[in-house]
């Protein structure tokens, strides 16, 4: 993983320090600087808000429960993301639904499943595609694909890490990274394209 | 290279720059293929500034802190909800200069803006808080879960109490109102996390959030 550079936080080691004798000003400081991050990723990578917000509170509550054995040795984000991620991969395994897709993967030719075709120059995307549609089409991505491009592309994990955490070979930990994004590049072609397209459909049915 | 093993070679990269003067030489020749590196490209750079715009519901936090409570991990008694807790344990190790001064600025934006924006128009009357059944819940559940809740409602009844005074002595205030709505909800969210988590047959349903403080217009 390339997590961005870690500033030395002095707040964040004193209320660790304080959580540690009990202080629950400190907790809810870590909880709420680290929220949003461990709840995105939880999102995204289950797609459900109640799910989300379960891990979300299984992964801070684990963190604390240990707290005391935390040293500094690493960042306390690193570690925190690394347990929620643990905790994601572990439901969505439970749930089998990480394992039957990739099972499913691993038997396809990877040529199968193309959606494009050679030679025919395909619509580019352009910075006319924001954030949230760009969420949205993630969120439509199968649980497996998901789980790999929010690793990978989002949160910056390498495939040999991915490969481990999941428990499947590098190579297929690439191609579902490349049958992710191109399944993604659909959603995005597919987009709705304004307005003024719309409006011609009403005025089609109308008719 | 054709473009099938442009693409297969493409997806086998293990970073996106690690493009070889094969792959570049047919992008440079195929539409196509240069489309496809140039959406990957996109996709990829658009996804590592994806930021987290969402949060969890306070919910998450409530039934960490509690559960915090629950293991001892947590030492000191919770603040009621009118006075929170500082978020910043530490806020007062500062210079006490510069954070009252600090404190002393805010206030006054805090109340330059107010006297600009707070519409000058009649006051409504407060809405009534929730008041389902606690005292029949308590009563079946265990003891020491029992005091949680208790201390838990005791501090929210306390807090709008405490807000329906000021609220009489300062009817126009906003602020006060929004925060006595949140506690309204936090009432709501009390008895809602209550039956949840206990599976009482014939317990009541939990009661409706109040939809919002009625608008300052309303008569
Ligand atoms: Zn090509």
């Amino acid at each position: 993983m390339n997590p961005s550079p870690e500033v030395p936080d002095s707040r964040e080691a004193n209320a660790i320090e304080e959580a540690k004798k009990g202080s629950a000003a400190a907790f809810e400081y870590l909880y709420e600087k680290h929220k949003r991050r461990v709840y995105s990723l939880c999102l995204r990578m289950t797609g459900d808000t109640a799910e989300a917000e379960d891990l979300t509170q299984e992964a801070f509550l684990q963190m604390f429960r240990k707290i005391g054995t935390f040293r500094g040795e690493s960042a306390f984000s690193t570690w925190l993301h690394r347990l929620a991620v643990n905790l994601v991969l572990m439901r969505l395994r439970k749930k089998n639904v990480l394992t039957s897709s990739l099972d499913e993967a691993q038997g396809q030719d990877p040529g199968e499943n193309r959606v494009r075709e050679y030679g025919a120059a395909d619509v580019v995307l352009t910075g006319a595609v924001d954030r949230v549609t760009l969420e949205r089409a993630i969120e439509a991505l199968p649980a497996g694909y998901r789980t790999i491009f929010h690793l990978h592309d989002v949160e910056g994990y390498e495939h040999k890490e991915i490969a481990g955490m999941i428990g499947c070979s590098v190579g297929n930990s690439k191609s579902q990274l490349h049958k992710a994004r191109m399944k993604l590049r659909e959603l995005l072609q597919m987009r709705p394209t304004g307005p003024s397209e719309s409006e011609a459909e009403t005025e089609k049915e109308q008719k | 290279m054709n473009c099938e093993e442009f693409e297969r070679e493409f997806a086998n990269l293990e970073h996106l720059s690690d493009d070889s003067a094969a792959l570049e030489a047919h992008r440079a020749s195929c539409r196509s293929c240069a489309g496809l590196v140039s959406d990957v490209k996109f996709i990829t750079a658009e996804a590592r500034q994806m930021t987290s715009s969402s949060e969890p519901s306070g919910r998450v936090w409530r039934q960490i802190h509690s559960e915090l409570q629950k293991s001892g991990l947590i030492k000191e008694p919770r603040q009621t909800v009118f006075a929170p807790a500082p978020a910043f344990g530490w806020f007062p190790r500062m210079s006490m200069g510069l954070a009252y001064a600090a404190v002393f600025v805010i206030a006054l934006g805090v109340v330059y803006i107010y006297s600009i924006l707070a519409p000058r128009v009649a006051t409504p009357a407060l809405p009534q808080p929730p008041n389902p059944p606690f005292a029949q819940v308590f009563e079946k559940i265990p003891p020491q879960q029992r005091s949680t809740y208790v201390n838990h409602l005791n501090q929210v009844d306390a807090s709008i109490e405490q807000l329906k005074a000021f609220l009489a002595a300062h009817p126009e205030d906003p602020f006060a109102r929004q925060e006595l709505f949140t506690t309204y909800q936090q009432k709501s969210r009390l008895w809602e996390d209550l039956v949840r988590w206990h599976d009482f047959s014939e317990s009541t349903a939990p009661p409706a959030i109040p939809e919002a403080i009625p608008a300052s217009s309303q008569p």
